[in-house]
């Protein structure tokens, strides 16, 4: 693994404080190559340090937004995960009650999937459609009227053409009155 | 002529007629209906002065104004539609987003979730399966959460890696542990990693304060409960006991909280809870009747009061601490050498685990003794000094917390569960010393065997001047022993068969196999590192 390689591990630690970082970084740039393996397993280690953190906060968060555990319950579990309650007993239990926050969120899942979000597209669609439907109805009404404001404003069109024509044909006409 | 263009444009405009826009959006929709209303103003702004310049009839103009009108009315009141239609819209659209979000993070949640439960499964078969092959619990069900799901612990996994290197050899745990192993030479390493770890450490415990915090806010329905057995806590807590000590003081005298039928918060004590209790607790304690009386007053008072007011449920257990402790300075009295305090320690150093520290004082000095075997029935536990003495021989004592004196081991109490309960505490100068009388009392063959073979390696650095580094640890069925390496030094002849060690840590893998068979004909499970 590159140097950079390393340092980048490092730089996306979540339990590293930017101080450490920068010291570890330090070593990784001073480190001479016998002891590049070693700092890769240190790494692994922070790593693993992290990844424990991130499940711990994981089980946290999915034991407290449980709607099905009883608030002491919760605050047994969370206690045990925070004080590493190693005891089997808290260990099968913790895992029976991931499992049935694992079993809460597939209902879960099953209802948005299976009902509110099929709910949610009908009442669009059925928005759609009443505009599609509000629109006809309005064009339907609208377009006769349309078309005799088109059919007079084409004959006022005509109209005006023809008089200014006219009124053109006179000016030429008394201009060669006026020549004569 | 320009403006007569203009209409004729504008007419050309109004030719097509207009048809739904299938496909479109919305907002395409209402732009649309916007732009129509725009342009029929515009015609009509441009066409009825053009017909009052062509002197048409007031009536005729006045139509043609109405018939703009209309339109005009009609496409406004369609746009003030469409806009509310898409404000409607908008909002589902909202809903739908944030149902989609939901649902991807209740299944990526879902599948971290199944996939850290089942490493956490893997990692207990992987446990069971060493176990099972070794015959001994060799890191025990905690670790299970340190390999599977929880913290790495470097200082544990230092002890245990060697142990699970030769019992499994891969995984990322065991690479984990053998770093740890090979890598503890390296004092630079070791002081990199020591400053990561606590600063490791201090992030995590920064991390926790923030879930609990968070975890505060997020059960507020529970707090009228936790409030009051937080004030429990914290007036114990003002009676000398952390928080740790507290619930233990709390199971110790098998108090539990309930709530009552009406939901209101009380505490219970049950007779035969209290009869399991050790009879130092016990003795620490008021009659269980005493204690009884003591619990109805203080509940019956909380009845009385309900939980309303905070400040009474705190009187009530400022009543209930002052009238436990109050006891407690009776029971004092009558017995001088049964301070709170002393008991305290007894209590903290008696619930201790095998192999754990505690500190003793003898004629006015601190000395250390790592606890050996628990006797929970008799209150007496096993005692080994853990600073080397100057003397050379470590210290083997027997206390009895209950009558709080320290004697030492007798060879009767050197019987074949002691030795394999506590073996792997007991110093190596210990069992060097076991005299023939108790290696001959001993039933477990296997273990005899071990012991004479100990004897003999000591014969035998005793006449070399040269010591090695080993441990060893035995349960019913076998024996491990482990040397470490570097020490191939330690033996250098050839008339006993540990002196074929010395081919083994620096022979050849044939050769280290072969002496394996040969020590596990013997029931010793010998592992090399």
């Amino acid at each position: 693994m590159e140097k950079s390689d390393l340092k980048y591990l490092i730089d996306s630690s979540i339990s590293l404080s930017e101080k450490d970082k920068g010291i570890i970084n330090q070593d990784i740039d001073n480190a001479p190559l016998s002891l590049m393996e070693k700092i890769q397993d240190v790494i692994f280690n922070v790593l693993q340090f992290d990844n424990a953190i991130k499940d711990k906060l994981k089980m946290i968060q999915m034991i407290t937004s449980s709607q099905q555990i009883p608030p002491y319950e919760k605050e047994e579990y969370v206690q045990g995960i925070l004080e590493n309650n190693t005891t089997e007993t808290f260990w099968k239990s913790l895992m029976s009650a991931l499992k049935s926050c694992v079993e809460e969120n597939e209902q879960r899942i099953q209802e948005i999937q299976s009902q509110e979000l099929p709910e949610i597209q009908a009442r669009q669609e059925k928005i759609h459609q009443e505009q599609r439907d509000d629109w006809n109805k309005d064009m339907q009404e609208l377009n006769p009227q349309i078309k005799t404001i088109k059919k007079n404003i084409d004959m006022h069109a005509e109209h005006t053409v023809r008089t200014e024509e006219l009124s053109l044909a006179q000016q030429v006409k008394e201009t060669l009155n006026k020549a004569a | 002529m320009s403006s007569l263009n203009t209409q004729h444009r504008h007419t050309e405009l109004y030719k097509e007629s207009i048809t739904l826009p299938q496909g479109k959006s919305m907002k395409d929709f209402t732009n649309e209906i916007s732009q129509k209303r725009k342009e029929i103003k515009s015609i009509s702004e441009s066409y009825l002065p053009s017909l009052e310049r062509a002197g048409h009839s007031l009536s005729h103009i006045w139509d043609a104004k109405l018939g703009f009108k209309t339109i005009y009315d009609r496409l406004s009141w369609a746009e003030t539609r469409r806009f509310q239609a898409e404000y409607q819209l908008q909002k589902l659209k909202n809903v739908e987003n944030s149902l989609n979000n939901e649902l991807t993070e209740l299944k990526s949640s879902n599948e971290e979730m199944r996939n850290i439960i089942q490493d956490s499964e893997k990692a207990k078969s992987l446990m069971e399966t060493i176990e099972a092959h070794s015959g001994k619990a060799l890191l025990g069900v905690g670790t299970l959460l340190s390999l599977g799901i929880g913290v790495i612990n470097p200082p544990s996994l230092l002890v245990s890696g060697p142990l699970l290197l030769s019992a499994v050899g891969t995984g990322k745990a065991i690479d984990l542990a053998k770093t740890w192993w090979e890598g503890k030479d390296q004092a630079a390493m070791e002081k990199s990693l020591n400053k990561q770890l606590t600063s490791i450490k201090t992030e995590q415990h920064n991390i926790e304060r923030k879930i609990t915090k968070l975890k505060k806010t997020t059960d507020k329905r529970a707090m009228p409960f936790e409030n009051n057995r937080n004030n429990l806590n914290a007036l114990l807590t003002k009676g000398g006991l952390d928080n740790d000590e507290t619930k233990q003081f709390m199971e110790a005298f098998a108090f539990k909280y309930i709530t009552n039928d009406n939901g209101v918060f009380q505490l219970s004590i049950s007779e035969e809870s209290f009869n399991t209790l050790t009879p130092i607790t016990k003795a620490a304690l008021p009659s269980f009747e005493d204690l009884e009386s003591m619990i109805a007053e203080m509940n019956e008072y909380i009845q009385t009061k309900g939980q309303k007011n905070e400040k009474d449920i705190h009187t009530a257990f400022t009543r209930f601490q002052q009238n436990s402790f109050s006891i407690d300075q009776s029971y004092r009295h009558e017995r001088q050498t049964h301070q709170f305090d002393t008991f305290r320690n007894q209590f903290k150093s008696f619930r201790k685990k095998d192999g754990e520290i505690i500190e003793m004082i003898e004629n006015k000095e601190k000395i250390k003794y790592r606890l050996l075997s628990e006797d929970k029935n008799n209150d007496l536990r096993y005692l080994v000094s853990e600073d080397t003495p100057k003397s050379g021989e470590y210290k083997i004592q027997k206390y009895d917390f209950i009558s709080q004196k320290m004697s030492p081991i007798e060879d009767t109490d050197i019987s074949n569960k002691f030795l394999e309960k506590n073996i792997k505490n007991l110093p190596n100068s210990f069992l060097h010393n076991l005299s023939e009388e108790i290696l001959n009392n001993i039933t477990n063959t296997k273990l005899q065997t071990h012991l004479q073979q100990i004897k003999e390696i000591q014969n035998h650095e005793n006449n070399t001047n040269k010591s090695t580094e080993w441990n060893i640890s035995v349960t019913s069925d076998t024996i491990e022993v482990i040397y470490k390496k570097g020490k191939q030094n330690a033996f250098n002849t050839s008339t006993s068969h540990f002196l074929d060690l010395q081919t083994s840590l620096s022979g050849t893998p044939t050769q280290k196999k072969s002496l394996i068979r040969q020590y596990k004909k013997l029931g010793i499970t010998l592992i090399i590192n």
